[in-house]
């Protein structure tokens, strides 16, 4: 008799997301008093995302947590920084200051994972993801419950690798991970790191 | 107190590089006896105070006041940056603006001593998480008040986003909106769910018309003073907690899920409001005008991207999410013999694959009767018919019926958890007629937990036994192993019907309701 890999275990964490999406979605609809004159309110905002976090090993889940957080980043400093510059540039005050410079470094790494014009992360986990849908029964057989990297998650990484080996922000990994690691660098200086393993990472994304 | 961490101010290193070397000083310009922070390999910055210079040989001989190292330095080399002669609350009022200036004021403000965790640069607030509870500064401070004074402060970012949009204050892209938005962003432990509180609980208390007490807790505030939409709101918050958090390795109650909130207001002309009820210390003309009072009117929240793989598997010293530990800890005789609930975690896979099983100083037990109590406050599980206008005169058979109503949809909610439980623990054997490929596996045998914890994952659904069991067991296909590997099994369409079946089970309680 052998150990069999529960299909529960890919069963059961949507069965719990479905859950709290349902009392998420129950709570949203508690609190709205009817409002009688239906002119659309005002509202404030409030945003409470994930923060950063890298573990030794990463999965989807933490390169879309973290690809959040630059996005957003991304987001404030071209509203705050750049439309302000703009502002000041189209009302033609002049400032002694020299122009700010816009962080650099989040826009790179969104496009490092997003772009849709050149290579991207997200772009070639797209067409593999095809291609794992397709792929024969075989392949994704093999792969199983192990940790073991399939065939189709080696091209993966392989083409990965290829494609983006130039792109700001990619780093090499050592030789013995190259087969089913990457690494995003968040900031130059080493601080966020996020090596990304690519088992399952595939499956995930399915 | 987890250190600022200066690499999160770096930029493209060439234009790091660029801007450091724009405010190097020149051996000239350094004085003795002088503060100055020098690069570190490990420490990133350190504090150096200048012995010795020595202009012929382009020498700097320096003592490291942390360590008390002596050390000779080359500023052509190695950038002296002029320390700060004084901390600042806002920090574009920094003499010296460069990094080692803004992670030295930061750390000196957070400091343990006099600790304040709030510091500002112009409208950002920078928060370096005290990990205890200081003191509140006082409400009146902000309400109705010249912010000028005011400290920095979630609720200074809440004043302000409250009066832009109470005065219909247009952003500088000229939107046609007065909308307003407070992003709460940071690593993992920083403090952004407490804020996010700290913020809504003010924006309650500021839409119910504010109420200066600033000596006791602003949660204190709401319960006693808030209005039923304002306290559905901030009870949202421990039912969001329960089912979406958990202890990490690096935060006992960690936010495993995004949040949006729209905190939805609608301008009154009528009505006390703040800023007339406040004795306004050089309040504007503008503060004092109607169009300042705004309403809380309804909310909404969304959520993205909950871990739940967390559900199965965590990370040894973390746990899974916090409503699974209540749940076994805290229901009651008559929940634990309906939903067949053990009172031990260790009974539980998916509760003790990990080593850590409770977090200290919180007791289980003790916040799922307040998650009990939240689930009630909000009354999910009524309609909005059931409020019938005025809920406090109402009677008290339509009181009991509500009660009713919370009660079930609860209880839905701690059998889908128990379900989740139960069905953790059902594992499987390889069946004989493996080749055949249709039914590749059997409910475990061997293990005698197996078929109990099918049977009450069974009683708690109130599904039905054979189409559960079909539904785990079918369309499981065995791989042969390949190359010397452990054959291995996946399924194709079952997972989907799987979580069908179980929503619809809890879609049809929650139905019911």
């Amino acid at each position: 008799m052998k150990e069999i890999v529960l299909p529960r275990h890919s069963t059961l964490p949507q069965v719990y997301s479905r859950m709290f999406d349902a009392v998420v979605t129950d709570l949203g609809g508690h609190m709205m008093t009817g409002d009688a004159t239906g002119s659309p309110l005002d509202f404030i905002g409030v945003l409470d995302i994930f923060g950063f976090e890298s573990f030794a090993r990463n999965d989807l889940e933490q390169l879309l947590i973290n690809f959040a957080n630059e996005s957003l980043q991304a987001t404030f400093n071209r509203a705050v920084l750049v439309a302000e510059q703009e502002l000041y540039v189209a009302e033609g005050i002049s400032t002694d200051l020299e122009k700010i410079e816009v962080d650099e470094s989040t826009s790179m790494c969104v496009a490092l994972i997003s772009s849709r014009k050149g290579d991207s992360i997200f772009r070639v986990l797209d067409e593999f993801s095809k291609m794992a849908k397709s792929a024969s029964d075989d392949d994704k057989q093999a792969k199983g419950d192990g940790r073991q990297v399939s065939e189709i998650e080696k091209r993966f990484c392989r083409d990965l690798h290829y494609k983006l080996k130039k792109a700001n922000r990619f780093v090499t990994p050592p030789k013995k991970d190259i087969l089913d690691t990457f690494i995003v660098a968040y900031r130059q200086s080493g601080v966020a790191v996020m090596m990304c393993s690519i088992v399952n990472l595939l499956l995930s994304a399915t | 107190m987890s250190k600022a961490r200066g690499g999160e101010f770096h930029s493209n290193e060439d234009t790091h590089a660029h801007k450091i070397k724009a405010q190097m000083l020149s051996i000239d310009n350094l004085a003795t006896k002088g503060l100055y922070f020098v690069p570190h390999p490990t420490r990133l910055w350190v504090k150096v105070l200048v012995e010795r210079v020595d202009t012929k040989k382009m020498r700097c001989h320096v003592r490291d006041v942390e360590e008390e190292a002596e050390l000779d330095l080359d500023p052509r080399r190695v950038p002296f940056l002029p320390v700060n002669p004084s901390t600042c609350e806002d920090m574009t009022s920094l003499y010296h603006l460069h990094e080692p200036g803004i992670i030295d004021n930061l750390e000196q403000r957070a400091d343990l001593r006099d600790q304040r965790p709030y510091t500002r640069i112009a409208n950002v607030l920078i928060a370096v998480n005290p990990l205890r509870r200081v003191p509140d500064p006082d409400q009146s401070a902000f309400m109705g008040s010249a912010l000028a004074y005011a400290p920095p402060h979630p609720w200074l970012i809440a004043e302000t986003a409250f009066r832009q949009m109470s005065l219909g204050i247009r952003s500088i892209d000229k939107a046609r909106s007065s909308n307003q938005s407070i992003v709460i962003s940071g690593e993992s432990g920083a403090g952004k769910t407490e804020t996010c509180k700290i913020i809504l609980a003010y924006l309650c208390t500021r839409s119910a018309g504010g109420a200066p007490k600033a000596t006791r807790r602003s949660s204190a505030l709401w319960r006693e003073e808030g209005t039923g939409l304002d306290r559905q709101l901030l009870d949202s918050n421990p039912i969001l907690e329960a089912l979406g958090n958990a202890k990490t390795l690096r935060n006992d109650n960690s936010s495993r899920f995004g949040k949006f909130m729209k905190l939805k207001f609608s301008r009154t002309k009528t009505g006390t409001m703040a800023a007339t009820t406040l004795p306004s210390k050089g309040g504007s003309a503008a503060l004092l005008s109607p169009a300042l009072a705004a309403r809380l009117m309804g909310a909404t929240i969304e959520t993205y991207l909950l871990e739940r793989s967390r559900v199965i598997e965590q990370t040894d010293g973390e746990r899974n999410f916090h409503a699974l530990y209540q749940l076994v800890a805290g229901s009651s005789a008559h929940e634990a013999s309906q939903l067949v609930l053990p009172r031990k975690t260790e009974s539980f896979q998916f509760l003790s694959s990990s080593s850590c099983r409770t977090i200290e100083n919180v007791d289980d037990a003790h916040r799922f009767a307040e998650l009990r109590a939240a689930f009630a406050n909000v009354g999910l599980g009524l309609t909005h018919e059931d409020y019938g206008g005025a809920p406090v005169h109402d009677s008290v058979a339509q009181k009991k019926e509500r009660q009713r109503k919370v009660a079930r949809y609860f209880e839905a909610i701690t059998r889908a958890l128990a379900a989740v439980l139960h069905l953790g623990n059902v594992t499987f054997d390889a069946a004989e007629t493996a080749e055949s490929g249709d039914r590749a596996c059997v409910i475990s045998e061997t293990d005698g937990a197996a078929r109990p914890a099918l049977n009450a994952a069974v009683a708690t659904l109130g599904v039905d036994a054979d189409r559960l069991e079909d539904l785990l067991i079918r369309h499981r296909i065995q791989a042969p192993g390949i190359a010397g590997r452990k054959p291995s099994y996946y399924c194709k369409e079952h997972d989907k019907d799987m979580a069908r079946l179980t929503r619809d089970a809890i879609a049809k309680e929650a139905r019911r309701l």
